[in-house]
This record gives structure tokens, C-alpha cells and sequence, in this order.
């Protein structure tokens, strides 16, 4: 397009457009075309910084209509101490306060943490294990490995019981060791920290930070699914893109491979809901002018900062310990289905990466090294080859990147990039993201046997209710190839496999 | 005296309008809203009473803490609230505070039909115009 002429095709909401354009108009609010997909919205109003969001100009069309993500995008703009952008992936949708699939990077001295901008689930996140079988061992037992993983991982609204219940002396240490607190308990090998995002513990948490109620509800959470989105799912590799990121992730085409999405259950729930209410009555002595309650945030180097950020590091630590309690779940549940041992199974970590956390992380900012604290609510961490910050094994490839879709169609892993970090302090998408609310879902699938549906297509499902499944089919979701292909395009993520669902477990 | 709520397509999470006459009125049919999205209806007797008395900064945050708090029953206590009887709200000296009677029920974790993380502050605001309260609750599922 010749820059010389302005293009001042708006597109209306609701509007079907077949042409490509370099603006857009959605509910009043402007969205300029950087890259063919990269938009911006500029900084108006007490915005500090301009809105960039990742996403295709039909993927704008299809999912961003109604303006509420797009507002949400420029809400976390207002943000004391946001550096850059207020910036989103292709996944963007309408959530509370942050958009899912938001992320801003704060400055440590000026700048704030939000609670808004982590989430109830802190810490939710995805698991990827290899194991040695190949899909034609597996497939004729499916029905049984995932009715052995329904039975061992508790799923459901307010699931418990996986293992013991945990001592007072047993949820501190869960707290402020994470994983490795289930690793010294006989649930894991010591791999399996090194394969976790900050080996599966952020040493500044502090379980002194965690209030009795918080803890009262997640001491016989270790090891459960939960409800709604969270599930496990059994996938073959169907397609691998980079041979050579494949093989140093170990993995190979027609692979069995387990995929794990849960979060830190209660106890991060009410951990965000204690100090948002703390921050809230803080709020008005910062004098801080926001658009949405849910954004309430204290400077980092305040008390209310400091003691959030201490015990969000705990329910982040709760949660990778859960994890890692789930993956041993599973490992027994193959053996006990192959009736096979450790070294025949091979089920071995891949990574652990978390979507719903702030951490202090150095980036560059204006030519310059600098300490923010990167939300990413809804978005993952995806740091490049040569990173200190990632496993040794991966530092010739960069970091491997989870994205599963829905449980009807596939998965893909990824690998970060130098461009994520000098674009998108080192983030990318995490998934497929809604497209449909449950509601709408459950109209859907009003009269239809979802059941039956994903058994046709080789997938065997196991849920705590019906409604679950109703709510979460397939086409609630957006094809989360256009997702990747975004990221991918754009250079932020590379595609390295596909994984496609045979067996899933939900609450 | 009237309320009545009104469910709003939310994408990921589950928001509802709520108007009532009077804000005791409005904080009665938020809960009606929650037992909507939390439980199937029921024609379960009430066997307890529980009081419950709060405080907080805001109207907005009162009602925040009292669904969590009914949330919170229902999840952990396994108790579903069937009727609220002799609802107070006021403010005193900068303060808003709530105090009322919960008649519950025991309830089986199999008729939990949805699990709310929390409720949420994201686009509620208790407005009042001409005696006529209203706000909009999205709670995080």
C-alpha cells in the first residue's frame, strides 16, 4: 500500500470484509496494521503505552468484534510503569481485568504488580511427558490407561484426595519447595524438576504470606485436575515440522505422549482473592487512575507489593508440585494398564511451563538490559536458544513451547525465539482460546452425543459430568492452528510437532 | 420490592445484570444468580442457620466478599444456601457492613455443577438511580 495515500477503510462491527486493510474501526477504538499480523492501537487517554496485539486481520473479524478484549488491551495500558506495549496473542479474549492471552512488563522500581494481571489460577499451566510407545501399542487399550487415569487423578469441582492429606509441616514445604517437595516424596525423579519452568520453584515465596483459608483449601488439593478447562490428555505425535528441535525434545511421529493442564486449584484462587481485596483498600493512598477495579495493583516495592508477590510465588509453587503429583499419577496409571516397568514406559518430562504468572525477568528495553515484572495471563514463556534461564539440554534449540487446542482436534509444541524476546518479552500464546461462551456451547450440543462424536474420531473421553464435555467441545474453541500459525509467522514461536488427542480425562 | 438478574454472553467466564429496589434486594438476587450457575434447583429443606456479618470498603467489595463467602461454603463446607433472611446493609463511618442469616442445606459434591474460581471486581459497579439499584457480576470459572 502506498503510504502517500491514507486508507481509511474502517471496518464496522459486524462487518464481512473480503479486503485487506490497514485500519480498523471496532467499537470505537482504532487498530492500525504494523505486519500483516501486528496491530496497534495508539496510546489515547491516559494510556502510557500503545496496545499491540498478535493476530491475523481475519482473526480480528471472526473473534475481536464485540471491543471488550480490545478495551481490556488498552486498560492494562493505564498501568503505573508499563514498559513498551500493553501487549496480546492471537488467543486474546475477553477476561477480567488483563485480556487472557495479556501481557506487561512493569518497571521494578516505578511500576506495579497486579493480581488482575496473574489471575485466580496462579500458576495454571501445561505439562508435556514422553513416553517410549508408539500409538499401535497403545491404541487397543485406550479405553482402559484412561479409565486407570480417571480413577488415580481426581477430577471435578473441588477434587481431593489424590494422596494423603498433606500436614501443616508437608503444605509449608509444598509451598516454598514446589515440585521438589514431590520429588522428595517418592512422585518424581529429579529430571523432572530440571524439565520444569524455574526448576518448579520460585525462591522468594513465603508461606507466611498464605492465609489459613487459602491453605485450608488446597491441603487435600495436590494432585487434582479441577473442573472446567483443566484436563489430561493422552496424544500420538501426528506431524513433527522440525526434525531436529523434535529429536532434542525426544520426540518422534506416532509417539504416545501425556499432556497435563492444571493450575494451583484453591489455594490460588483464594490467594488472589485475598490480596486483591488488600490491594483494593490500599489503592486509594497510591492514588492510582484505572479503568477496571480489576486492575487494582500496588507498587512491587511495597508491602502489599511484596507480601502479593511472596505469596503468589507460593500458590505458583502449590501448583507445579500439583503437576508434578499428577504426572506420577499417570505413570502409574500406564504401568499398571501395560503392566510394564519405568524403563519399558520411558515417561520422561519434556518442560512444564506456567500462562498465569508475574515474574522479575531481565529484557531490553530501549537498547538497555533492564529487571520488569512480566505478567503473562494467558500467555507462556518463550525464551531463545543460549538462554541460562532453560535447561542445558535446550539451549542449542530454545525453549520448548506448550499449546494445546481442544480436545477434539490437536496440540502443538513450539520453541521460543530470539524475536519473542526482543518483541514480546520472551512470551508467546497458550493456547487455543474460546471462541463460543458456554452457554452457546451448551446449545450446541443440545441433543448431540459428544461422547460418540469424539469416539468416531478415535478419541475416548472420560469427564466427572456431561456438562463439562458439553461445555468444552471443540468448536468452542478457535482452531488453534491459526493461533500458531500466527506466532509462527511472525517469528515469535517456530512450529516444532502436532500432537492429536486419543484419550482425555476432564472434571 | 422487585429484583430480577439477566445472564450475559461472556466468552471464558460467566457474567450476569442484576436490578433490584433496594441494595439488600440486589445482594439477594446475586445470590439467586450464583446458586443458578452453581447447582441445579432443588427442592432441598434448610436444616441450618448460619450468620454471617462482613465488612468492607466498598458496596462493590461487600458483595465481592459475600458470594466468595457463599462460594466458599459450597465448595470446602459442601453447604448451599436456600434462603437469607433479615439482610442489613449500612455504611458507618466510611465503612460498609453486612450482616444476615443463612438458612443452608448439606449438599453432595456430585450436584456442584460448576466450580467458580471467585467472584471477580471486573466491570461491577453498584449504581443507584432513583431508588433503583443494578450491577453486572462476571464470575472467573
Amino acid at each position: 500500500m502506498n503510504p502517500e495515500i491514507p486508507d481509511l477503510r474502517f471496518a464496522q462491527s459486524g462487518m464481512t470484509i473480503k479486503m485487506k486493510v490497514n485500519k480498523m474501526l471496532i467499537n470505537g477504538i482504532e487498530l492500525k496494521k504494523i505486519r500483516e499480523n501486528l496491530w496497534e492501537i495508539p496510546a489515547t487517554g491516559e494510556m502510557r503505552v500503545p496496545g499491540r496485539i498478535y493476530i491475523s486481520q481475519k482473526m480480528i473479524e471472526k473473534n475481536l468484534q464485540d471491543g471488550e478484549a480490545l478495551k481490556q488491551v488498552m486498560n492494562v495500558a493505564y498501568l503505573p510503569g508499563i514498559q513498551k506495549y500493553s501487549l496480546a496473542m492471537p488467543d486474546i479474549h475477553w477476561g477480567y481485568g488483563f485480556p487472557i492471552g495479556g501481557i506487561a512488563a512493569t518497571d521494578i522500581d516505578e511500576g506495579v504488580i497486579s493480581p488482575g494481571g496473574v489471575g485466580y489460577d496462579i500458576n495454571c499451566g501445561v505439562r508435556l511427558a514422553i513416553t517410549s510407545l508408539d500409538h499401535n501399542l497403545v491404541k487397543n487399550k485406550i479405553d482402559k490407561l484412561v479409565s486407570n487415569l480417571f480413577k488415580n487423578i481426581p477430577a471435578g469441582v473441588g477434587s481431593h484426595g489424590a494422596i494423603k492429606k498433606l500436614s501443616q509441616s508437608d503444605i509449608k514445604n509444598v509451598l516454598e519447595k514446589g515440585s521438589a517437595w514431590a520429588v522428595e516424596n517418592g512422585l518424581g525423579d529429579n529430571s523432572d524438576i530440571e524439565f520444569t519452568e524455574e526448576s518448579g520453584t520460585l525462591k522468594n515465596a513465603n508461606a507466611g504470606s498464605v492465609s489459613e483459608r487459602a491453605i485450608e483449601r488446597g491441603i487435600n488439593q495436590a494432585g487434582t485436575l479441577g473442573s472446567g478447562n483443566h484436563f489430561l490428555e493422552v496424544d500420538i505425535v501426528e506431524e513433527i515440522f522440525d526434525e531436529k528441535t523434535a529429536s532434542v525434545f525426544g520426540l518422534f511421529k506416532d509417539q504416545i505422549v501425556v499432556l497435563i493442564h492444571t493450575g494451583s486449584r484453591g489455594l490460588g484462587y483464594q490467594i488472589c482473592d485475598d490480596y486483591l481485596g488488600r490491594i483494593m483498600k490500599a489503592s486509594k493512598s497510591y492514588n492510582f487512575s484505572l479503568p477496571d477495579k480489576q486492575l487494582a495493583c500496588a507498587p512491587i516495592n511495597s508491602h502489599e507489593g511484596e507480601d502479593y508477590f511472596a505469596a503468589m510465588q507460593s500458590a505458583a509453587n502449590f501448583a507445579w508440585n500439583n503437576r508434578q503429583v499428577i504426572m506420577h499419577l499417570a505413570r502409574k496409571s500406564f504401568k499398571d494398564t501395560f503392566n510394564i516397568t519405568d524403563s519399558e514406559l520411558g515417561f520422561k518430562l519434556v518442560y512444564d511451563v506456567c500462562h498465569n504468572i508475574a515474574k522479575i525477568e531481565e529484557h531490553k528495553i530501549n537498547g538497555k538490559t533492564k529487571k520488569v515484572c512480566v505478567h503473562r495471563k494467558g500467555a507462556t514463556r518463550a525464551f531463545p536458544p543460549g538462554s541460562k534461564m532453560i535447561p542445558a539440554k535446550y539451549r542449542e534449540v530454545g525453549q520448548p513451547v506448550l499449546i494445546p487446542g481442544d480436545m477434539g482436534r490437536y496440540s502443538y509444541v513450539g520453541v521460543g525465539t530470539e524475536k519473542a524476546m526482543e518483541e514480546t518479552f520472551g512470551s508467546s500464546c497458550h493456547g487455543a482460546g474460546r471462541s463460543m461462551s458456554r452457554k452457546k456451547a451448551m446449545k450446541e450440543a443440545r441433543g448431540r452425543n459428544l461422547i460418540n462424536e469424539l469416539k468416531k474420531e478415535g478419541i475416548t473421553i472420560q469427564a466427572k459430568g456431561y456438562k463439562t464435555i458439553a461445555e468444552e467441545m471443540p468448536m468452542a474453541y478457535k482452531d488453534v492452528s491459526e493461533v500458531v500459525n500466527v506466532m509462527h509467522d511472525e517469528g515469535i514461536t517456530k512450529k516444532v510437532a502436532k500432537l492429536k488427542p486419543i484419550g482425555v480425562i476432564k472434571g | 420490592m422487585s429484583s430480577s438478574y439477566s445472564f450475559v454472553d461472556h466468552t471464558a467466564d460467566i457474567a450476569v445484570d442484576i436490578k433490584a429496589d433496594s441494595l439488600e434486594e440486589l445482594f439477594i438476587a446475586s445470590v439467586q444468580a450464583f446458586k443458578e450457575v452453581v447447582v441445579e434447583p432443588d427442592s432441598l429443606t434448610s436444616k441450618e442457620k448460619y450468620i454471617i456479618k462482613l465488612d468492607s470498603h466498598s458496596p462493590e467489595s461487600l458483595l465481592v466478599n459475600f458470594l466468595n463467602e457463599l462460594n466458599y461454603r459450597l465448595t470446602y463446607k459442601n453447604k448451599i444456601v436456600n434462603n437469607i433472611i433479615n439482610m442489613k446493609i449500612a455504611q458507618t463511618d466510611g465503612n460498609w457492613n453486612l450482616v444476615c442469616t443463612l438458612e443452608e442445606s448439606d449438599i453432595d459434591e456430585d450436584k456442584i455443577k460448576t466450580e467458580i474460581k471467585s467472584v471477580t471486581y471486573h466491570q461491577m459497579e453498584i449504581k443507584e438511580d432513583k431508588g433503583k439499584y443494578s450491577t453486572r457480576i462476571v464470575f472467573d470459572i
